[in-house]
């Protein structure tokens, strides 16, 4: 048998193995421990902007925003997908900004209206900063740094490898096994470096799914809000469930058509899913059925690619 | 003679504010701009509004009655469709014209209240009136000026009107407003002319005025002599319906309700305005 670098294909192939093995859990664990710095104790409460924030990203901030404005009359909503002002003022800088925008136009798509104010600081830029000095998030630098970590030692197992494919067809060797463990290397190289979509603290987490909780404890599936309690504001169901589940299923409707949007290969969509607003989102989001926590994740929210695993889901 | 249906308090429906409409409370009946609706494709908001039983009455502006051109029999026909389509108790338009010699206006202009001129108007309603399927109202329209040599006051020539061609009356007391403020006219002689069991019904709308002039322009809040002229008429007649027409510039919808609820106030206590 041929023996390059003093190892049999078979001897290298095991060694391989072992290390790839032994990269990804580094890498895995480089990639959690990012999530747990955790210096800042600070108790204050979330403003609503940043649990949604935490909960979606700037598009959820934005779609939190266009729910409270809607509900408080700022903004009117038309069959026809649209919103246009009504002369109601917005306080905070978020409102103000979803508002500005609706306003340069008689009537405005919801959806080129989310698509463009995303981009907004106040959105995006001051709120993911605030979230950062609370410990809440983590730094968009500490993100690119700890993925460039975690996956360098397999970037370094994938340059051997293709060093010892490139010897191996220059000797003849037999390199289709070589050539399936490449791969799979280069495709988990790829998952771990991908960045999540909302790069929550560990603290963050627990703050995001306690507000879970809460919003989805205080509506029954079945009987809606007890007696004697108030409703929770339309802001905050959306700010952690998505426009999905804005309590007025005819605005929800015109807020967030449901259009089907494949998951992980799954054909659950987002209408499925959160069908009954925030009576279904009490099986959404609290629920011990794992599939409908992790659709419930997708509503809205179509920054939630494959990156958000892990953190999306949390509350099932 | 037909009798008048009870139509109650309503609300011009507009595209924009559609589901505004549906939620306001207590809305009676609306009102549809017949021009911007085809009666094979109604908008699902209307869908929503007649199976709850409310009423949609198709209010036209381009027949141009009173035009010395004959009536367009497409537009009759459109107008007809959509009552059907509708299902709707009565159909509208405006004492005026807006086109002359191939030219579209873009204007409710005033009718001159002369008598060949009511001569052509009256045959003008008459002939729609045999291709509709609903009885017609006429409303009176806002005028900023007045054409020279008129033998009749507004409220005459609408009785006249209203005499020889058995139609149903549409009075929109901002329009009233308007005229008074702007050419002089009197709002209770008109309301003393004009034969009040003929009322179908009121359009209420608000406007601003504007170096001396009052504009019309279905994108104010409704000023309070509007009011006060809808309590002089409701002081002479309980009129079937009431409707707030809101073109533009479209307010919360707590605002609307809040106007609605000032027109119902006035229809319970028209004494409160005095």
């Amino acid at each position: 048998m041929h023996e390059s670098w003093g190892l049999t294909g078979p001897q290298f192939l095991a060694g391989y193995g072992v290390a790839l093995a032994v990269a990804l859990i580094s890498g895995l664990i480089v990639r959690a421990r990012m999530r747990a710095a955790a210096q800042n104790k600070s108790t204050e409460p979330l403003s609503a902007d940043e649990l949604a924030y935490l909960a979606g990203g700037p598009r959820r901030v934005a779609e939190a925003a266009l729910a409270r404005l809607v509900e408080s009359g700022a903004l009117r909503t038309s069959r026809a997908g649209t919103v246009s002002v009504t002369g109601v003022p917005a306080t905070g800088p978020v409102d103000q900004a979803v508002l500005a925008d609706a306003s340069r136009h008689l009537r405005r798509t919801v959806s080129l209206l989310l698509a463009s104010v995303v981009n907004h600081p106040a959105l995006s830029r001051d709120l993911a900063s605030a979230l950062v000095r609370r410990d809440l998030l983590v730094a968009a630098d500490t993100v690119r740094a700890r993925l460039r970590l975690a996956v360098t030692p397999l970037l370094v197992l994938l340059g051997v490898g293709v060093l010892r494919w490139i010897n191996g067809v220059a000797v003849g060797a037999p390199v289709g096994w070589l050539t399936v463990l490449l791969l799979v290397t280069a495709v988990l190289a790829v998952l771990l470096r991908s960045r999540p979509a909302v790069p929550r603290t560990e603290r963050g987490q627990r703050l995001l799914e306690a507000a879970r909780d809460r919003l989805t404890g205080s509506v029954s599936p079945w009987h809606g809000v007890p007696p004697g309690q108030v409703p929770p504001a339309a802001g905050d169901l959306v700010a952690v469930h998505g426009l999905g589940a804005y309590p007025d299923p005819t605005v929800r409707r015109v807020l967030a058509p449901a259009r089907p949007r494949r998951r992980f290969g799954s054909s659950t969509t987002v209408a499925s899913s959160c069908s009954g607003g925030i009576v279904a989102s009490g099986s959404c989001s609290s629920g011990s059925d794992s599939s409908s926590s992790s659709s419930s994740c997708g509503s809205g929210s179509s920054g939630c690619g494959s990156g958000c695993g892990g953190g999306c889901g949390g509350g099932g | 003679m037909v009798a008048i249906p009870r139509l109650g308090v309503g609300i011009g429906w507009r595209s924009e504010i559609d589901l505004t409409v549906e939620r306001l409370p207590q809305v009676d009946f609306v009102e549809v701009v017949a021009e911007n609706l085809s009666p094979d494709r109604l908008p699902e908001s209307l869908r929503v509004l007649r199976g709850r039983g409310v009423p949609v009455l198709p209010h036209a502006v381009s027949l141009s009655l009173g035009g010395a051109e004959p009536v367009d029999r497409d537009r009759v026909a459109h107008l007809a469709a959509l009552a059907e389509a509708l299902d709707a108790p009565l159909v509208s338009d405006h004492v005026c014209f807006v086109r002359a010699g191939g030219l579209d206006s873009g204007h409710l202009m005033p009718v001159p209240r002369t008598a060949d001129a009511l001569d052509v108007l009256v045959a003008n309603v008459r002939a729609a009136q045999a291709e509709l399927p609903v009885p017609l109202a006429l409303e009176n329209v806002a005028a900023l000026l007045d054409w020279p040599d008129g033998e009749l006051t507004e409220g005459q020539f609408l009785a006249e009107l209203v005499e020889r061609t058995d139609c149903l009356l549409l009075v929109d007391v901002a329009n009233l407003h308007a005229n008074a403020r702007n050419i002089n006219t009197d709002p209770a002689e008109f309301l003393t002319a004009i034969p009040l069991e003929r009322l179908a019904y009121v359009h209420v709308a608000g406007g601003v005025e504007h170096h001396g002039v009052y504009h019309d322009t279905h994108a104010h809040p409704v000023l309070p002599e509007v009011l006060d002229l809808l309590a002089e008429l409701r002081r002479r007649v309980d009129p079937p319906g009431v409707l707030l027409e809101r073109d533009d510039n479209y307010p919360s919808d707590a605002e609307l309700a809040a106007e609605l609820d000032a027109i119902r106030a006035v229809l319970a206590d028209p004494e409160q305005r005095r």
